[in-house]
């Protein structure tokens, strides 16, 4: 693989950049929205908050979830 | 001297890198084995490092728990994490404790915020910080955070600057890290620092001072040093060693006198506190 799907070929809205495969078990069990403390689950090179009224999406770029509340895409405001 | 100039060259750049080596990987050795005996991170562990930097904590902590644990380290520089995940110590081979080379299995790094720590509730057996706490613009909520990561009985292990009990001298220390270039909200006290463990619902339960010698030659000579500061910073220097001569403590620290070489000794302590139940 070279573009597209590959660690520099972010597009536009799309997912971000960089390869995540699925996060560890393990962590994604311990995982939690940092703003309504709700778990969380991957969607490719996102983690979605579950909760309904939230559901704010954190990159995960390069392999690391970045799970900073302004980082967040929010839905209610997409 | 022998060898020549080569190797006069040699050994001061190797003297000049490994005085510097430490802090590149942010701050002394001493700590990391006093943090890592209080924290005492087991096999099967889940442990957790706040503002990992570079990960130093982080990937002792990994050999400790081993791949049936889990380490995470979490920082909200994600520029120090990208830099973390390129360490060659990464895998855990250089660090104490490290399980050699090779691929650190239970080793994650996560960009977050010290008061908003992405994890459910008392996820924890271990919580760590290192040299982070002064950088905390509110530290009474990021000592909180990292408690209710932890499990009741769970271990938080805090290690820091601390400061002079006495206002004159934790003035002192203050105008003289300001003056060396160094950036930070607040160093705290350790009696301070105990209370707000204990306010956060982690009373402390035993603390090692940690010893660090430094040269204050090479606070002069950092790129950190304003040309204003380092005249004003030189002054300071020179108060605190000649007129309190070797053996005294000013500004946190002891005056010591190595091969007729000057050494200011810091005294940071580690604190361990356990989660009530």
């Amino acid at each position: 693989m070279s573009l597209g799907a590959g660690s520099r070929g972010e597009e536009a809205g799309a997912e971000p950049g960089g390869s995540a495969g699925l996060l560890d078990a393990g962590l994604l069990e311990i995982l939690a929205c940092p703003d309504c403390r709700s778990p969380v689950a991957q969607d490719g090179t996102w983690l979605v908050c579950q909760d309904q009224r939230c559901a704010k999406r954190y990159p995960i770029r390069e392999g690391i979830p970045v799970m900073l509340v302004e980082e967040a895409v929010d839905p209610r405001q997409a | 001297m022998t060898g020549g100039q080569h190797a006069g060259t040699d050994a001061a750049t190797r003297a000049h890198f490994t005085a510097r080596a430490t802090q590149y990987s942010g701050g002394s050795e001493a700590s990391l084995q006093a943090m890592l005996e209080l924290a005492s991170p087991r096999p099967g562990e889940r442990a957790l490092d706040v503002a990992t930097g570079t990960g130093l904590v982080l990937f002792a902590l990994a050999g400790r728990v081993g791949p049936g644990g889990l380490a995470v380290g979490v920082d909200f520089t994600p520029a120090m994490l990208a830099e973390a995940a390129r360490r060659p110590s990464a895998p855990g081979g250089a660090g104490p404790g490290g399980a050699g080379p090779g691929p650190q299995p239970g080793a994650a790094l996560i960009a977050a915020h010290a008061t908003q720590l992405p994890f459910r509730p008392g996820s924890f057996d271990v919580v760590t910080c290192r040299f982070a706490v002064h950088h905390f613009s509110d530290p009474g909520a990021g000592l909180g955070a990292m408690v209710e990561a932890l499990r009741p009985g769970g271990r938080l292990v805090i290690a820091d600057f601390i400061c002079p009990e006495d206002p004159a001298a934790a003035e002192l220390q203050d105008r003289l890290e300001r003056l060396r270039g160094h950036v930070y909200v607040q160093i705290f006290t350790q009696s301070r620092l105990q209370e707000m463990l204990a306010a956060a619902g982690c009373p402390v339960r035993a603390v090692r001072p940690s010893a660090r010698e430094m040269r204050p030659q090479e606070w002069l000579a950092s790129p950190n040093v304003s040309p204003e500061s380092r005249v004003a910073l030189a002054e300071l220097i020179n108060g605190l060693t000649e007129h309190g001569g070797t053996g005294s403590r000013q500004a946190g620290l002891e005056v010591r006198r190595v091969d007729g070489e000057v050494r200011l000794v810091r005294t940071d302590a580690v604190l361990l506190g356990i989660k009530s139940g």
